[in-house]
């Protein structure tokens, strides 16, 4: 699906993401890609705008929902093949009435949530079947958690199956997902259940490896150990460890991406960052990030991390030297040890053994008489 | 570009859909921005604003303003001014006599279904009632009493995602004091979400000094479009402000600006 990469480099998932596809290509299988995204605080944004300007590229047509982004945030990228629908007006139980002042009575009120509750298929009613045109599409949903609080989340998760079994009828598609982190749904788009193959991109700031570089003195593979980094990464993730409002970048950020296909996910970190003010954001390793060569450096020089991961001989860098030449090594095999028997075995052990007054020693068998 | 007193350049607020958040702390208050950002609006003509005041009667406003060289009572007659009353009657328990004024906000009751509907309907009027042809910007004063007014964080939320519906609509610009010390955190998450410009004043790490009294950070928030006006005015350290009779004096850090 995605060109090849050169040979000799490996391509991040999210430059695989990024990068066009043919429209006339055979794809395995005709299930659509589906791409998660989970963040706090909206910094997803960037990623799903470039990941829209490269279905864009590749001729796909384009349904974008929000749910709470306005939608003159996506109006960069607004053209023919593209149909915005805005939800980020309806809010339950502000619905403006015709006159512009809303009833403030409580029986009003009331009438007015109950109809807005039982009501929200015929308000969404131009998500139907017929805003996807044929041919290769992606549908982007944004604020999938504020539509799964104001209805439920079992209608969220309906409407999303609806769509992504609308997009196994086209020929290339994609579904592009986004939630926020700590998100109830994720862990029901995250079964496989719902989509075999996924790729779950998720940004954080780079401040969190500052903070497990200060506090736990770990760095990400290859600068240490994979299995520690992992462990401690996804918890201090989840807790969002490290994350201030002031270290929340609109620019770039860290992307851990999860990939699953056909049956084995792959985890990596990676980077993106904002290459131009057209195109959005670009993917970038980790290392190219603000702040994080000096990061790397300062706990290289203080030698508590090392560059490498394969078992470091602490040998290596010595000024002088420890081994032994072979000449030195048959010297000191012949040298004769002063207490070794020389050449004979050693005699075998024997236990000699005295019975003192206290002891009751029979040299009988006890178990003469016993018939088994 | 309103430029607020000794060269703190902030981006014009009052375009429609900007929204600037300002966190500040209980060492270091932020109600001092809001009345730049009011002064500077309101002398050059920028803007029409709506203030929301959850803690403070209009007198506090007025007395402070008038050092800033704004009289509000002459803005408020041209209806350049128009001040919304959260104060005096939203805590009072919902039974009681409510104001005939349309700018108070009644009492809130948190037990109705949607019980910011009074508070978002008083703030649209007040809207309606400034000239519709001119910027209008909307500012609010300290809105983490509203997390302990209605203890359901699902309408508070609702309250604002309604309040951002109508700022897309009507085409305001908005103004957010928040602290991080009183208010919980999905609320900080969520507005910080929602901002485009976001304001972060923090007490001086090393203590309390007579020079300085704290220091500002700024930078572009999550939905603010990359060759907005926000883009321009973010700044890679944070500058330091001392506040004076008449207002704030913004100090560069590490040099003797302000004070030598």
């Amino acid at each position: 699906m995605a060109m090849p990469p050169p040979a000799g480099t490996t391509t991040s998932p999210l430059a695989t993401l990024l990068s066009p596809q043919p429209s006339n290509s055979r794809s395995s299988s005709s299930l659509p890609e589906v791409v998660l995204l989970q963040a706090r605080l909206n910094t997803h944004l960037p990623l799903v705008r470039s990941l829209l300007r490269a279905s864009l590229a590749s001729k796909h047509h384009v349904l974008l929902v929000t749910f709470d982004v306005p939608g003159a945030f996506f109006s960069p990228l607004v053209e023919e093949r593209v149909t915005l629908l805005d939800y980020s007006g309806l809010v339950l139980g502000y619905e403006l009435d015709g006159a512009g002042k809303g009833d403030v009575t409580e029986e009003a009120l009331a009438a007015a949530r109950a109809r807005a509750y039982l009501a929200s298929r015929p308000q969404y009613q131009s998500l139907t079947p017929r805003a996807v045109p044929k041919g290769p599409a992606t549908i982007a949903l944004i604020g999938l958690d504020t539509f799964s609080q104001d209805a439920t989340p079992v209608r969220a998760y309906t409407l999303v199956k609806a769509l992504l079994s609308l997009l196994s009828t086209h020929p290339t598609s994609r579904l592009v997902l986004a939630l926020s982190s700590g998100s109830p749904l994720a862990p029901l788009f995250i079964s496989p259940s719902f989509s075999p193959d996924l790729t779950h991109l998720l940004p954080y700031p780079p401040s969190i490896l500052q903070h497990l570089a200060t506090n736990f003195l770990t760095l990400p593979p290859p600068f240490g150990p994979g299995q520690k980094f992992w462990a401690l990464f996804t918890g201090a993730a989840e807790r969002g460890e490290g994350v201030t409002p002031r270290t929340v970048r609109v620019e770039e950020g860290l992307l851990e991406s999860r990939v699953r296909k056909r049956g084995r996910v792959h985890r990596e970190l990676g980077g993106w960052k904002e290459v131009d003010v057209g195109p959005g954001a670009g993917a970038c390793a980790w290392e190219e990030l603000g702040g994080m060569q000096e990061m790397v450096n300062g706990l290289l020089r203080t030698g508590q991390v090392q560059a490498s991961t394969a078992t470091s001989d602490p040998t290596a860098d010595l000024p002088f030297n420890l081994a032994l030449t072979p000449a030195q090594s048959a010297a000191r095999a012949s040298v004769p040890l002063p207490y070794a028997h020389a050449g004979k075995p050693p005699p075998q052990g024997e236990i000699i053994y005295e019975p003192d007054s206290g002891d009751d020693v029979d040299d009988d068998d006890p178990d003469e008489d016993l018939d088994i | 570009m309103a430029l607020i007193a000794n060269s703190l350049p902030v981006a014009s607020l009052a375009e429609p859909g900007h929204f600037l958040l300002v966190n500040d702390r209980i060492a270091a208050p932020g109600e001092f921005i809001l009345h730049h950002v009011l002064a500077a609006s309101l002398k050059d003509s920028t803007a029409e604003c709506v203030l929301v005041s959850f803690l403070e009667r209009l007198d506090h406003w007025k007395a402070i303003q008038s050092k800033l060289g704004v009289t509000l009572e002459t803005y408020a007659t041209r209806k350049s001014f128009v001040f919304v009353d959260a104060f005096s009657q939203i805590t009072m328990p919902p039974s009681s006599p409510r104001s005939q004024d349309p700018l108070v906000v009644p009492p809130i009751d948190p037990e109705a279904s949607v019980p910011l509907r009074p508070l978002f309907d008083t703030i649209v009027g007040a809207l309606r009632s400034v000239d519709p042809e001119l910027p209008k910007l909307l500012l609010f004063d300290e809105v983490s009493l509203l997390e302990w007014l209605v203890p359901s964080q699902a309408e508070v939320t609702r309250f604002w995602r309604a309040l951002f519906a109508l700022k897309q609509k009507m085409g305001f610009g908005l103004v957010v004091l928040q602290s991080l010390d009183a208010s919980h955190n999905h609320m900080i998450e969520f507005l910080l979400s929602s901002c485009t410009m976001h304001l972060e004043i923090s007490p001086l790490a090393s203590g309390r000094s007579s020079a300085v009294t704290g220091e500002i950070a700024m930078q572009r928030g999550p939905l603010s479009v990359s060759d907005g006006p926000s883009y321009k005015a973010v700044r890679k350290q944070a500058l330091q402000y001392r506040l004076t009779e008449s207002g704030a004096v913004w100090i560069e850090r590490g040099t003797g600006g302000g004070m030598l």
